[in-house]
């Protein structure tokens, strides 16, 4: 048989002249033709987002615009764009619309080109408890906290107020750490940071040495309340009393059961010294 | 050596928390930009990212603390419980030094466990891929450790034996550890903070080709057999604590065929070995 439109010769039964591409039948069109005329939809914009940064300098979507196969094919549906329908305009939820490409993505190219493509997997959103965001206050308050209580509470109170200064930083960063993944790192620095530094002060001035080996003594003895490092530093005293009383023990760290003789012998001392 | 510097009065910041602390800083750092080193693959969204690097950090330094504590009150326990009366003395004469005895240590072994249990604990509950925090952190740990052996060093409370050679030294007096002023000492701890450096350079070489299992199956190998070593060299190690070796040489011995079995073990059937290599990074 012949083309219509340009009159080559073309196989009998063939849908399109090999030569120009016109439909047989159809004189006038031609197959790109065709598919010009079928609307193109809009292809998936790719959505800036500054939360984007916490998922990593790239990803495949921010950089690659979704190619729509109506451009090449035709008589394919549009596939309506998934842009419009993402409820969360602050692009949080960067995760969602992945997975609605790479679905988009399969819908598509199934029709066509079935078993020749495969989608990417859908891969899970990143772990984010919802109810989290309601912690920021209490994690705020807890940092904040943590460092009066560190400044203050060693003051007066030595030790103890540094231990709870630590305990009520940890408990800070936990639930800090719970907002800013919630939040995608919008949200809860400022909690962060203040437990750290609470934690820190905690640290730094009270238990301090007693973190290692040290026997002398705390920060507490910086103001009005110094018992408990004084006492610290008096034990250190009566240490080195109990060596020159058992006179050469190579510490008392050592032999617990030599230490236990030569407090009964300072025992014995004191009684007899009277009061 | 210095064990403090004295700001104001009464405060003073220990040598040994402060070393410790930069040396963490700085790795949680580092440990930050290489870990967008790594790419994924596919994009697994459940891939950590640098934030997740410093909060799994954060989880870790908690851990640390408290493993190191534990541990050292558990290395602490068999001896009052062996004298409950002399402890029970200790106690009536001052509450302060009797729990100063029980509690004011720690252990780096503990630390060590306790930071992995951490770690573990954040990629849980979060959900985030444990692999490339281990392998961008393994090369870190003898890194942050130098730094706390500087410190150790500067605090005295961990020394040397008596040593009379080159390179010997004289502490100035310290009220704390009497025993340190008397003679020269071997700078073990110097030693070990620079064989420490020497690994994380040789670790983090090694980590463009290893997984992260064998990665940190070399860790524990380099560590157990030097500190296992070391140990002879350091004056203050409390021997006899398990017959002939001491606790640090104990817990050296049961690492050593785990950090063997973490290099070799994939040819035993070790799962993920392969499959880590192929799902991320070169």
């Amino acid at each position: 048989m012949f083309c219509e439109n340009c009159g080559a010769q073309i196989p009998d039964g063939s849908k399109f002249c090999t030569s120009c591409g016109a439909s047989v039948g159809n004189a006038n069109t031609s197959l790109f033709e065709n598919a010009i005329k079928v609307d193109a939809p809009d292809p998936v914009a790719p959505i800036a987002s500054p939360a984007g940064e916490a998922f990593g300098e790239t990803s495949p979507v921010e950089e690659t615009p979704v190619v729509t196969p109506a451009d090449t094919f035709p008589g394919i549906e549009p596939v309506p764009s998934s842009a419009d329908n993402n409820p969360f305009q602050n692009s949080a939820y960067q995760a969602n619309t992945y997975s609605e490409a790479s679905s988009a993505y399969q819908n598509t190219y199934s029709t066509v080109n079935a078993g020749s493509y495969q989608a990417p997997p859908v891969q899970p959103a990143p772990y984010a408890p919802a109810d989290a965001v309601k912690n920021e206050t209490p994690a705020l308050v807890l940092g904040i906290f943590s460092i009066v209580i560190a400044v203050l509470g060693c003051i007066f109170f030595g030790v103890i107020g540094g231990a709870i200064a630590i305990a009520l930083g940890i408990w800070g960063i936990v639930l800090s750490i719970s907002v800013r993944k919630s939040t995608f790192n919008q949200k809860g620095t400022g909690a962060f940071v203040c437990s750290i530094i609470g934690i820190v002060l905690g640290a730094l001035f009270s238990l301090g040495c007693s973190l290692c080996t040290c026997g002398t003594g705390c920060y507490g003895c910086v103001g009005t309340c110094s018992a408990l490092s004084g006492t610290a530093k008096g034990a250190y005293n009566i240490y080195q009393d109990v060596n020159d009383i058992y006179n050469g023990g190579s510490g008392m760290y050592d032999n617990l059961q030599d230490l236990e003789e030569s407090l009964e012998g300072l025992e014995d001392i004191l009684n007899s010294l009277g009061d | 050596m210095y064990p403090y510097i004295p700001i104001y009065k009464e405060i003073k910041i220990p040598c040994y928390t402060l070393c410790f602390f930069v040396g963490f800083v700085i790795a949680v750092c580092m440990a930050m930009k290489s870990i967008n080193k790594l790419p994924p693959k596919d994009s697994q969204i459940s891939f950590p990212n640098k934030y997740d690097v410093l909060f799994a950090a954060v989880y870790a330094l908690i851990g640390l603390a408290a493993g190191a504590k534990i541990f050292f009150v558990l290395s602490r326990l068999p001896k009052v419980i062996a004298h409950p009366a002399a402890y029970k003395a200790m106690w009536n004469l001052s509450k302060a030094a009797a729990l100063n005895y029980l509690f004011g240590g720690l252990v780096f072994y503990g630390g060590l466990l306790g930071a992995a249990v951490g770690t573990y604990i954040y990629c849980r509950q979060y959900k985030v891929l444990l692999e490339p925090i281990v392998k961008v952190t393994a090369p870190l740990i003898p890194f942050v450790h130098g730094f706390g052996r500087i410190g150790c060093f500067l605090g005295g409370c961990c020394y040397g034996i008596e040593y009379h050679g080159i390179f010997s030294v004289k502490y100035p007096f310290n009220e704390m550890v009497p025993k340190l002023n008397e003679v020269p000492r071997f700078p073990v701890q110097l030693l070990e903070a620079g064989l420490n450096f020497i690994c994380t350079f040789v670790l983090l070489s090694l980590g463009k080709k290893m997984d992260s299992r064998r990665l940190l199956g070399s860790y524990l190998f380099y560590y157990s057999v030097t500190r296992f070593l070391l140990e002879y060299l350091r004056g203050d190690a409390e021997r006899g604590v398990y017959s002939l070796f001491s606790t640090s040489q104990v817990i050296s011995i049961i690492l050593f065929p785990i950090a063997v079995f973490l290099i070799v073990g994939q040819r035993f059937g070790l799962k993920n070995a392969k499959k880590e290599k192929a799902d991320y990074g070169p």
